[in-house]
């Protein structure tokens, strides 16, 4: 494990924007037309016990009064807009990112809200453990209180309880050091939307630090009831899973992650034949460039069996 | 102060922290004082980041992940953000008289309403040669077709109207596919020998290109011409500049460049005829007024 090393400069910037001994911590929100959720989480960040925090909203040019909203209830929010809503969830993030300049960034989706002990609690773990690079709490759906990291973590409930290193996270809540966000280089730009919460946790990983699953943070996800597959994102998430696969997990479970990831999606390409085959055709025209530059994780045990 | 409109100065910067430094001081040191000042800054790695933040904390700074955005999409980016009624456009190599944006707003309160852009004379800084515009038309006031976008003012609900830069021109002669839209919507650009803009520019010639310039420049002014000019003048145009162009060639040599411009604009053409819209403005018979 390398040991992580922090520029003079980045330790600088850090004890310069120290206030109530605390380190400052930037929370990155996207939105996109969803003010009422927006509002909610931004009350769930003003909530908080920490107080050193820095809130930072990359509008993806929202028609539905986000702006005037954030202008006029959130006027210490840092509100970038975007000059058209033709940007990827992935790009405004990493925007959000580069304007982060608190020693910690708070990964927050706009549907997502935190308990109010959440940033605190994990600002402690970092500062006892130096090459954490990334923590993820506990994510509930907020309407029915089920554990939602399933998904990520697989379906037995030892995981929901116990704390361990892993190499995913809910891209909904999580707590990256800024200034591995900046070495890694943010989510890849080209994912666009969805699976880019796994690229970017292997890089961590890769470049030598750790990422924990901490239990005794809730944050609360509100998980569309309804929540039905879109053509759109049937694509990215094919798509998208096959780059993260031949990019990142060793050689011999390249194959055998392609082949279950074809039979899983199968059902979506019999319903929507176009999008399926869209999305294996755009991803088989950057294979070449992916095995080209493979960096696969080298801690096996830490790919957990992820079920998506 | 309160009766004076909130004028937004957009300034786009890439690694130019000594020009920027200039640049901001003289846009603090206006005598208009209802200004805000937005920096997207293209991931600079010399310091100019530091800079804002120590010495221009009244900045609001916008920081790019990455240095590959384009000149058009971050400026675009500033337009958004601006919150001003007006938009003052800057390179980040350019410098303001101390009383330009008061006599801009002074200029836009008391003539025609349909006024969109102001555009200044702009001067070379170190030669004092004029960039902006030609000889010929240096001393009268008149309305143009183009401008240099190293500083002039605009109205922001045109610019939201219109849209900003076109995206796809990634940078250079963005100006007039922008000018020439606010004409389309029926506005008019103005061009006001009583204010000057000091540019560092590149060169003391604005025209001699570089090879960079040259691509971008050839592909982006047919576009331009493929984009809004009505077809009677389309053929001619789009010849003419194909003669200049190849000339500019001949004698720089920069053939590869010329080619591979000729099929980055060749590739254009269904985004031109996409996004066609003829401009029937007399001002645009004026070509470049040279």
């Amino acid at each position: 494990m390398r040991v992580p090393n922090i520029t003079p400069h980045k330790q600088e910037m850090a004890t310069s924007s120290t206030r109530y001994g605390q380190p400052l911590v930037s929370v990155v929100i996207v939105n996109w037309n969803r003010k009422d959720d927006l509002k909610e989480c931004l009350e769930s960040v003003k909530a908080q016990t920490y107080k050193n925090i820095e809130l930072i909203v990359v509008d993806n040019h929202s028609i539905d009064g986000t702006k005037e909203l954030i202008r006029e209830y959130f006027p210490d929010v840092k509100l970038i807009v975007m000059p058209d809503s033709f940007y990827g969830a992935c790009e405004t993030f990493n925007i959000g990112f580069a304007n982060a300049t608190g020693k910690y960034t708070v990964v927050m989706d706009n549907d997502a809200m935190l308990e109010r002990t959440w940033i605190d609690k994990n600002v402690k773990e970092f500062e006892i453990d130096t090459v954490l690079g990334c923590i993820a709490g506990r994510v509930l759906n907020f309407y029915t209180n089920e554990d939602w990291g399933f998904w990520v973590y697989g379906l037995t409930d030892d995981w929901v309880k116990n704390e361990f290193y892993t190499t995913v996270f809910v891209g909904c809540s999580a707590m990256i050091r800024t200034d591995i966000l900046e070495e890694v280089g943010g989510y890849p730009k080209e994912y666009f939307l969805y699976h880019n919460e796994f690229a970017l946790g292997a890089k961590i990983i890769n470049a030598g630090y750790k990422m924990k699953y901490n239990p005794n943070t809730k944050a609360y996800h509100k998980v569309s009831q309804t929540q039905g597959h879109s053509k759109k994102g049937d694509y990215y998430s094919i798509r998208n899973w096959y780059w993260f696969v031949w990019k990142f997990y060793p050689l011999d479970l390249v194959v055998k992650h392609t082949l279950i990831h074809f039979a899983k999606t199968v059902h979506i390409g019999l319903r929507y034949p176009s999008t399926f085959l869209k999305a294996h055709l755009v991803a088989m025209s950057k294979l070449p460039g992916i095995l080209g530059n493979r960096t696969p994780l080298k801690e096996r045990e830490l790919l957990k069996p992820v079920r998506w | 102060m309160s009766s004076q409109p909130l004028v937004s100065v957009v300034i786009v910067n890439w690694n130019k922290k000594d020009d920027l430094k200039e640049c901001l001081e003289s846009v603090r040191t206006q005598t208009y004082k209802n200004i805000e000042i937005i920096v997207v800054d293209n991931h600079s790695t010399d310091g100019s980041i530091e800079l804002i933040r120590e010495d221009f904390p009244e900045v609001k700074l916008i920081v790019m992940p990455d240095p590959s955005y384009g000149a058009c999409e971050t400026f675009n980016i500033g337009f958004a953000n601006a919150t001003g009624t007006y938009i003052v456009v800057m390179d980040n190599d350019a410098t303001l008289e101390e009383r330009w944006i008061e006599a801009a707003i002074t200029k836009f309160d008391t003539e025609d309403a349909k006024i969109a852009l102001i555009a200044p004379k702009v001067i070379h800084q170190a030669s004092g040669k004029l960039q902006w515009p030609s000889k010929r038309y240096e001393k009268c006031e008149h309305y143009g077709d183009s401008f240099l976008g190293c500083g002039v003012i605009v109205k922001k609900f045109v610019l939201a109207e219109v849209g900003g830069y076109p995206k796809r021109f990634f940078i250079y002669t963005n100006e007039s596919d922008l000018a020439i839209k606010i004409l389309n919507g029926g506005y008019k650009i103005l061009y006001f020998p009583q204010i000057t803009t000091f540019h560092k520019g590149m060169q003391e010639e604005i025209y001699s290109m570089s090879p960079r310039q040259f691509y971008y420049s050839f592909s982006n002014e047919l576009w331009v011409t493929w984009k809004y000019y009505p077809f009677k003048k389309l053929l001619f145009f789009t010849l003419l500049r194909l003669y200049l162009f190849t000339k500019l060639s001949f004698k720089k040599r920069y053939f590869v460049v010329f080619f591979k411009s000729i099929f980055r604009a060749i590739l254009g053409i269904p985004y031109c005829i996409r996004e066609r819209a003829p401009c029937y403005a007399e001002e645009l018979n004026n070509w470049r007024r040279k």
